[in-house]
């Protein structure tokens, strides 16, 4: 019976985690292209060319936290006994990494910026320690935004 | 200084291939890991359990046990009935002197019946109940002497703790419960084949048992066909369960009992009445 509940979670794990895999990759593409026209400098100082009064800084970030299926899990488990690639984990990490960048750059350009410069990532795992639960990952991405001064409000 | 954001390339970071075939790589070669040392330790503990002295089965499973823990029927005469046929049985199959039958009649309306350390036998009322002759009740005992004889409770008993305890320890380190689950799930399922192996010698050794005893081994297999027919599958321990296979096992018996048997006038003897 436990062997049942077993299989039966490994299935919807499968099924469900690469529905949802396609779905968020198809997504990632699109918006990917849509936002390229913001560029990401991750060097910490400002290139010269961007440094003019004409521009202000501006914080921006995004974050997202993805679960793990019951099945990369468990695939993941079985890794770490022979050792290798988690591949199972590598996608999940990739869709987590660029979904943070995505909603860093949605932010930038709110506040009309094309270049955001000295990016950083942060990663925490969630539930990290307690077994039997399903962890899932968040990846915070943030840096500084360039946004073109709008004069007139200066002085109002 | 032209400075740019290409389109990230894809598959470099990630692979696109399908998980499952990763997945049923690895639980193949897992379960090949997996099933070889189960067999190999089950060899080699069994080689080792036998040496163990039958004295100290009776400190593991004391008759107390058995008493505190069973539903035992109070009916004396089918007790007796039972154990002078199992002692009349195991004078034909050369026991070993320290070994000490001890037949238990169980308030249960299962057919089953099934061998433990201390050379135990529990026989059901349901068992009783579900053979039409003695030849049939006799074969049931006479195998479960047969495992009594061969050890197999202390060998199963051995093996299955070592077992145990190594895939705990190496499930344990898995930082994953439903790896470790899997596991434990493969060695169990090589355990449990390698125990049909077991009930074919008990099988054997009985109907040269009952041969020895009738003349004939008429009747014997009948338990077998009739339980099959009835699809009576008990779901508790030894005689049925661990029998996934039970078509070629019945076959097999099926085959000896006919080259003991030359003597086709034989018949059945009957149950006796009980009161």
């Amino acid at each position: 019976m436990e062997f049942i509940i077993f299989l039966t979670l490994l299935a919807l794990g499968y099924g469900f985690g690469r529905v949802i895999e396609k779905r968020h990759f198809r997504y990632i593409f699109k918006r990917e292209d849509e936002l390229k026209n913001i560029l990401l400098i991750p060097t910490k100082k400002l290139p010269e060319t961007l440094q003019s009064d004409r521009y202000e800084n501006q914080f921006v970030e995004g974050s997202v936290v993805i679960s793990v299926d019951y099945f990369k899990r468990f695939l993941g488990g079985l890794r770490s006994i022979v050792g290798g690639r988690i591949r199972s984990y590598e996608t999940l990490i990739e869709r987590a990494r660029r979904e943070a960048i995505i909603r860093m750059k949605d932010q930038a350009a709110s506040y009309g910026g094309t270049v955001i410069f000295n990016c950083k990532f942060e990663t925490a795992s969630i539930s990290k320690g307690r077994r039997n639960s399903i962890g899932s990952v968040e990846v915070y991405a943030y840096g500084t935004a360039i946004v073109v001064k709008k004069t007139h409000e200066v002085q109002a | 200084m032209k400075y740019a954001n290409p389109k990230i390339p894809e598959e470099i970071n990630y692979s696109k291939e399908n998980p499952l075939k990763e997945f049923l790589l690895l639980v193949a070669g897992i379960l090949a890991v997996v099933a070889v040392f189960v067999i190999v330790t089950q060899q080699l503990t069994q080689q080792f359990a036998q040496h163990i002295p039958f004295e100290y089965e009776a400190k593991i499973v004391p008759t107390q046990f058995i008493e505190n823990n069973f539903l035992l029927s109070n009916n004396s005469e089918k007790k007796d009935y039972l154990t002078s046929l199992a002692n009349k049985l195991a004078q034909h199959m050369d026991l070993p002197k320290a070994i000490n039958l001890q037949v238990y009649y169980l308030d249960s309306a299962e057919i089953n019946a099934f061998a433990s350390l201390n050379g135990i036998i529990i026989i059901t009322e349901g068992l009783l109940k579900f053979v039409q002759s003695e030849n049939e009740l006799a074969f049931v005992i006479a195998h479960e002497i047969g495992h009594i004889k061969e050890r197999h409770p202390i060998k199963s008993l051995s093996s299955g703790l070592v077992i145990g305890a190594t895939i705990a320890i190496i499930g344990g380190s898995i930082n994953n419960d439903s790896a470790a689950n899997a596991l434990i799930t493969g060695s169990s399922l090589t355990a449990l084949n390698f125990s049909r192996a077991q009930e074919s010698q008990a099988d054997t050794l009985a109907l040269y048992a009952i041969h020895k005893h009738y003349g004939h081994t008429l009747g014997s297999i009948d338990f077998f066909t009739r339980l099959k027919e009835q699809s009576q599958l008990p779901t508790v321990l030894s005689f049925t369960s661990t029998h996934p296979d039970h078509n070629t096992r019945i076959t097999d018996a099926q085959a000896l009992a006919q080259t003991l048997t030359n003597n086709i006038s034989a018949s059945l003897t009957a149950l006796p009445t009980f009161k």
